[in-house]
């Protein structure tokens, strides 16, 4: 018989909170011991399967999952249509994480998205483009649209790209903080209003398989087995 | 034999591929159709001399990108080509004309250039009734800054649709320099007066001054802050005398700007805190702009009554005589209504813009438009300068009006 498939983050904060969570309501998870990214869950009917939280979001909408724990910024960054998914509960309780746009200490006349509008016109007058590096763009240009900031270009990053405005290859850069202390160590601060997305992490499934009738205030557990029994 | 049969009847058939949402097949006539009008366009147009080009319907994104600046960039279908580059399919041809023409060297500042093109453009409506692939033909003329240039644009958009057999259409013409001649008048930094031109596109019966004001507020345009006197220690009071001021920030700037500053300098930064300080939006003169735009629309139909809201106020513009000429050398002047509402994406919108109208049945529909847009090289990376104009309109929704008359 086909088993419900549950994505988990493989590693990281995320994966941690992952397994407490399962862990608070009383589902335990068999990790296959050959297999390091195989397992289950104890007792129910669900395959278990350890991906990059980067991956999750396809996976799941791909049919490679059913059911996963992303962060909601990655989800909503990742998905590629609204219609084959949807957030079954958009808050676990960890995972906490804030996506923000930062700019230069030195940019003294800034300190709201209303003067970066400013910067990007005064930019554009010398020719130039606001630059921002970030690994979201589709959460940042709609953002920055609804913000009223109009001439900007996205450079895609990745690794450790807080340092992007000191190597010169970004003016700004929009990313995830929790602290915000990797934000000041690289010279930068945070756009007072520029808080593009506050996220945590959830539980994501395939539409197909959540039944319209799904009580997601109930325990994990319970709205596990009610999937179970809708189609499976 | 018996059981091979049996196995394939027991064989799954896997479910068909339906046809993505908003998009169309098209049958025989329907392809001719749009073929013959096409041609006769382009034939229209080469008579007029202007030679048609093809550019590929796949391009870098940043091409759109920039030539939008983010405004349409939600409606670009974007993806990861096998090499890893991002591209997009075009979502109208202005952009990659500009490309195909400065990569051959072509975009000097010695010849004018006519060139018409069509072909099927992609755009994400984000809605249930707009079909995300449809036909555009149009052209554009590089090489001129005279008012004939802005007269020819719009009588060939007027004549193509002619030549297709679709009467009664109506040229709706503004001008952007107009409005921003009118908010020069009112003491407003620039980002106020783009935001109130961008908004003066939605303006209807239920979308006035206090929509418009309300969002203005959210968007933090009528409340400057100012950390940066606590921060370099100015007290305001220092503020009148401009000379001095400017003196002592970049004194003081060079002083505390000890890292990176991206693509901006000090000087950059100098100014802007200097602009800030000289603009300060009151809400006063914000509202009283506001009012002054929303009057100016009342009077759209009648350059005289414009003319004569400028003198009133004592605002000069020479962009309404340029409006005037524009006008002056269409010869189908019925057509023509001045509406200063038609504004457009200003990230490149320079002067004169107008939009094609068509009533069916009682319900008026946009089918194409055009417009000057001067600065488009420039900010598409080409040293050119002498100007840049163009129109297009949808061929599909031209010729099935003309089908069902």
């Amino acid at each position: 018989m086909k088993k419900l498939r549950l994505l988990l983050p493989s590693e990281g904060a995320l994966s941690e909170g992952a397994l407490n969570l399962l862990e608070k309501n009383n589902i335990s998870v068999i990790k296959e011991k050959s297999r390091k990214y195989l397992g289950a869950l104890k007792g129910m009917d669900v395959d278990v399967l350890f991906q990059r939280s980067s991956d999750i979001t396809e996976e799941v909408e791909s049919g490679n999952g059913d059911l996963g724990i992303v962060g909601l910024d990655r989800y909503f960054e990742y998905r590629k249509n609204s219609y084959s998914t949807k957030v079954i509960i958009e808050n676990l309780g960890f995972g906490e994480a804030k996506l923000v746009l930062a700019c230069p200490n030195s940019w003294l006349d800034v300190s709201y998205l209303s003067d970066l509008s400013d910067v990007a016109i005064q930019l554009r007058n010398k020719g130039m483009d606001l630059r921002i590096a970030t690994k979201y763009p589709k959460l940042v240009r709609d953002f920055l649209k609804q913000a009223g900031v109009n001439y900007f270009i996205l450079v895609s990053a990745s690794g450790g790209f807080e340092a992007a405005p000191i190597l010169g290859y970004a003016d700004m850069i929009a990313d995830i903080t929790v602290t915000g202390t990797t934000i000041r160590d690289n010279d930068l601060k945070i756009i007072k209003d520029g808080i593009v997305f506050e996220s945590q992490a959830s539980l994501i499934g395939k539409k197909s398989l959540i039944p319209e009738t799904l009580d997601s205030s109930k325990d994990l557990k319970k709205i596990i087995n009610q999937i179970l029994r809708y189609k499976f | 034999m018996y059981e091979n049969s049996h196995k394939w009847k027991m064989e799954k058939i896997p479910q068909p591929i339906q046809i993505l949402k908003q998009f169309s097949d098209r049958d025989q006539n329907y392809v001719d159709v749009i073929k013959r009008s096409s041609d006769l366009v382009k034939s229209f147009l080469y008579s007029r001399g202007y030679i048609s080009i093809d550019t590929p319907i796949l391009e870098r994104t940043d091409l759109f990108i920039r030539k939008a600046s983010g405004d349409i960039s939600s409606q670009l279908y974007t993806f990861e080509d096998p090499e890893g580059v991002s591209v997009s399919l075009r979502p109208d041809f202005t952009a990659s004309v500009i490309r195909s023409l400065g990569n051959k060297g072509l975009l000097n500042d010695k010849d004018a250039l006519k060139i018409s093109y069509s072909g099927p453009v992609f755009r994400f409506f984000n809605d249930d009734s707009s079909l995300r692939q449809f036909n555009q033909v149009g052209s554009e003329l590089f090489g001129s800054k005279s008012n004939n240039a802005d007269s020819e644009v719009i009588e060939l958009a007027s004549g193509s649709i002619e030549e297709l057999g679709l009467e009664g259409i109506q040229i709706r013409v503004g001008h952007i320099g107009v409005l921003l001649d009118l908010l020069s008048h009112f003491n407003l930094p620039s980002r106020s007066k783009l935001f109130l031109i961008n908004e003066f596109r939605s303006v209807n019966k239920s979308y006035g001054l206090e929509q418009i004001l309300n969002k203005a507020k959210n968007q933090n345009l009528l409340n400057g802050n100012f950390d940066f006197f606590k921060e370099l220690q100015i007290s305001s009071d220092k503020t009148n005398d401009m000379k001095k001021l400017r003196q002592e920030l970049t004194k003081k700037l060079e002083n505390k700007v000890d890292s990176p500053l991206g693509s901006r300098s000090i000087e950059d930064i100098r100014e802007r805190i200097i602009e800030k300080i000289i603009s300060r939006t009151s809400f006063e003169d914000f509202n009283e702009a506001t009012e002054s735009l929303l009057g100016l629309m009342e009077l759209n139909g009648s350059l005289e009554k414009i003319k004569k809201y400028f003198k009133e106020r004592n605002i000069k513009t020479n962009q309404l005589e340029k409006l005037e000429e524009i006008i002056e050398g269409v010869s189908e002047k019925h057509k023509i209504v001045i509406d200063l509402n038609v504004t457009r994406n200003l990230a490149y919108y320079t002067g004169m813009v107008f939009d094609i109208f068509y009533n069916n049945y009682d319900k008026s529909i946009i089918i194409g438009g055009g417009g000057r847009y001067d600065e488009l090289p420039k900010n598409l990376g080409y040293k050119f300068n002498s100007g840049a104009l163009g129109f297009a309109f949808n061929i599909d929704l031209v010729s099935e009006l003309v089908e069902k008359k």
